[in-house]
């Protein structure tokens, strides 16, 4: 693609020396990329994206679920990393940032929504049910989809990017806490109250009657 | 009293733990933790729902990386400033290359010009003198034939329109309109176009039609947004399709309607059959039923096609349809003189909204026409009994008219709205309530606790029911969970009611 166009192979990435770290480059790539997409090779950001992609989408899917929304909120989430990147010194993890950027940007997305009226969910075309996919079932999916992502839309940041990690993508503290780069009995703690605050947010969306009160 | 901590009940209810557990021993005293795990049990239900993460499709990928690549590209350009290096990489160099040469090109074909050449001399030339001709006219054929020579094309006539533009201008009556063309109607407005062949389509108010193929032997309409009313008779060697986003309907001798609006679009047939396609499935509807493409699903749907004991119900001034709106009589498939501009002239004076000094208070509603209709094309030289139309208190009186049926687009309006009211309509406390229950019996049946989920199928069925258009859906999806939870439990005979229940609903 780009890389093809300016006449440069993707491994012909020079990173300056005075810019490699304790971190080399071959054990952190991402790294690498991202010094070089600072100093102006936008093969270099065109490579980051292709790396990390899969990972800002399953974030991103789990914040804010199957919406035509997402292909914009992708974009959006390397936008963001894109003007980041100017201050960037290499001494922190890419993924820690870009993981916090997909779920600020859901989140945000998540909370423009809620104060819209409410619009018709559509999937992209690419996630459309299949023909087999039981049409209530489908329904259900979406609803409770759409519970999660209002409950999810009232958490804090910090609570709710250790919420998506560890309940909705199932990673352990000990992951979380490199992803979001502070200690375990953090993440452990900032779960615990997001717990909380997720089922607050969830009873106060349902009525007694449906939680089996009476 | 020491209660548990949340991290406690949250990790009990998720692995429901036995019940001789002290949690479970402080729960059958404490009704507050009581509470606190009603809350975690439906949180955990609703996250346990959520499907799994599908994998990135390609394509998105791929378009999301081209714009990131020339943001990037632009970024970089600007950020640096060195535009003259860009210019001679390879992704420039041709661009620069082809425009160096053109400007080249044009500057020696200049000095060409200006530099007279050593052998050149002025000549003169006198003009010949010739006897003057007389100009004719070259002869030209007739419009339309002129549109159709060489080609099966056809055009559509505008039989009626009020608040209508075609191609950004106000459409007149009688204006033939182009292959191509796109009308639109603005609220309150309305448009009847005219085929030769004797198709008709209307537009209601606020509503945007594209007529992409206008050919004797096919017909492709394109509904951008609002209604489309069809009337088309059959013919064998004529193909109608009207296509509405990812919904394509193929006409099969009949009368019709396409309603397309924001993530739904509706197709509904009062006479004769359609064959709607999607993306995913292709099904004939047939007169009395409708069809909602929304969410990547196609539901079923009846739809009310009033007979004529039918009384009209009472229309709220604030539902009533606009004052534009006109009745069109259907004239006869093979007529299509101009002695129909008159009964349409005619029939448009006749649908000017009257005075306010008409009283409103004993006039039937839009429906009248519908039931007026209904009683034709069986007996066509039926004249029926003055129709009316009200309009938000004044009503206005037509004459009545001899010919095959109508089709009142101020009812069909209305009637496509309050279908749309159903189907978009918000969700009240109750009704949200009903459809989580609902999701918590498939829930409990998915996870095999089939014992608890006849409980709540239950207590579902017991429940007065809402007015959504959704509710019948639900009602089967409880009725197929209890049906499964009792055939997993071996109480055959009882699924078998449920069974023949089940067969019963719409």
């Amino acid at each position: 693609m780009t890389a093809l166009l300016l006449g440069r192979m993707p491994n012909d990435i020079a990173v300056k020396p005075s810019e490699v770290t304790a971190a080399s480059p071959v054990s952190d790539p991402l790294r690498a990329l991202a010094l070089a997409a600072r100093d102006g090779q936008s093969v270099a950001f065109t490579q980051l994206y292709e790396r990390t992609r899969e990972q800002a989408w399953r974030v991103l899917y789990r914040v804010v679920g199957a919406t035509t929304d997402l292909e914009d909120l992708l974009q959006e989430v390397y936008l963001q990393l894109m003007r980041a990147l100017k201050g960037y010194r290499g001494d922190s993890k890419v993924t820690t940032f870009l993981h916090r950027v997909c779920v600020n940007v859901g989140l945000m997305h998540l909370r423009s929504k809620r104060r819209r009226p409410e619009d018709v969910m559509e999937e992209p075309p690419e996630l459309g049910a299949s023909e087999a996919a039981d049409p209530e079932r489908v329904m259900q999916v979406k609803q409770a989809a759409a519970l999660v992502q209002r409950a999810l839309s009232t958490l804090s940041e910090d609570k709710a990017a250790v919420f998506v990690y560890h309940d909705l993508l199932g990673l352990k503290p000990e992951e979380i806490s490199e992803l979001v780069d502070c200690p375990v009995n953090t993440v452990r703690s900032r779960l615990s109250r997001a717990r909380l605050d997720f089922t607050q947010a969830v009873a106060a969306l349902t009525p007694r009657s449906r939680r089996g009160l009476p | 009293m020491t209660h548990p901590s949340h991290d406690t009940l949250w990790a009990w209810a998720l692995a429901r733990e036995d019940a001789a557990e002290p949690v479970a021993t402080h729960l059958a005293s404490c009704p507050a933790c009581v509470t606190v795990v009603a809350d975690i049990r439906v949180a955990q239900q609703a996250l346990a729902s959520l499907p799994p993460v599908p994998p990135l499709p390609e394509a998105l990928a791929e378009r999301v990386g081209a714009a990131l690549a020339e943001k990037a590209d632009r970024r970089f350009l600007s950020r640096w400033g060195r535009w003259w290096e860009a210019l001679w990489t390879p992704r420039w160099a041709w661009p620069v290359a082809v425009t160096a040469l053109l400007l080249a090109l044009v500057v020696r074909v200049a000095q060409t010009d200006a530099t007279p050449t050593p052998d050149a001399r002025p000549v003169a030339v006198a003009p010949v003198q010739k006897a003057p001709t007389p100009v004719t006219p070259a002869p030209t054929l007739p419009a339309a034939a002129a549109a159709t020579k060489g080609s099966s094309r056809v055009t559509a006539r505008v039989s009626m329109a009020r608040k209508a533009r075609a191609q950004g201008e106000p459409v007149a009556k009688a204006q033939r309109l182009e292959q191509g063309a796109t009308v639109a109607t603005e609220r309150g407005g309305s448009l009847w176009m005219r085929l030769p062949d004797g198709t008709r389509a209307g537009l209601t108010g606020a509503s945007q039609v594209t007529l992409a193929g206008l050919d004797a032997s096919a017909l492709r309409l394109e509904v951008a947004h609002g209604n489309l009313a069809m009337v088309v008779p059959h013919r064998a060697e004529r193909m109608v399709t009207v296509q509405a986003g990812e919904v394509e309907v193929k006409d099969l001798g009949t009368r019709f309607l396409v309603s397309r609006t924001e993530g739904r679009v509706l197709v509904a047939v009062e006479e004769g059959a359609v064959e709607v396609k999607t993306p995913t499935t292709t099904r004939t509807v047939a007169a009395g039923r409708a069809v909602s493409w929304h969410d990547g699903r196609l539901e079923s749907l009846a739809w009310e096609v009033p007979s004529p004991t039918t009384a009209a119900p009472a229309v709220k001034p604030e539902a009533a349809p606009p004052a534009s709106v006109a009745r069109l009589d259907e004239q006869d498939d093979n007529a299509a003189s101009d002695d129909d501009d008159d009964d349409e002239a005619s029939e448009v004076a006749a649908s000017e909204p009257a005075p306010r000094t008409v009283e409103p208070a004993a006039v039937p509603t839009v429906m009248t026409s519908e039931e007026e209709w209904a009683k034709l094309p069986a007996n066509p030289t039926t004249t029926p009994s003055p129709s009316t139309l009200t309009d938000g208190g004044a009503s206005v009186t037509g004459p009545g008219r001899s010919r095959v049926g109508r089709f009142d687009l101020g009812g069909l309006e209305a009637r496509v709205q309050r279908l749309q009211r159903a189907l978009f309509a918000p969700f009240t406390p109750d009704e949200r309530d009903r459809a989580s229950r609902m999701v918590e019996v498939t829930v409990q049946a998915d996870r095999g606790d089939c014992r608890r989920a006849l409980v709540f199928a239950e207590r579902w069925l017991r429940q007065p029911s809402t007015r959504r258009a959704e509710e019948p859906s639900w009602r089967r999806t409880v009725l197929t969970q209890k049906w499964r939870c009792l055939m997993k439990q071996g109480r055959v005979d009882q699924a078998q009611r449920v069974q023949r229940e089940l067969d019963a609903q719409p």
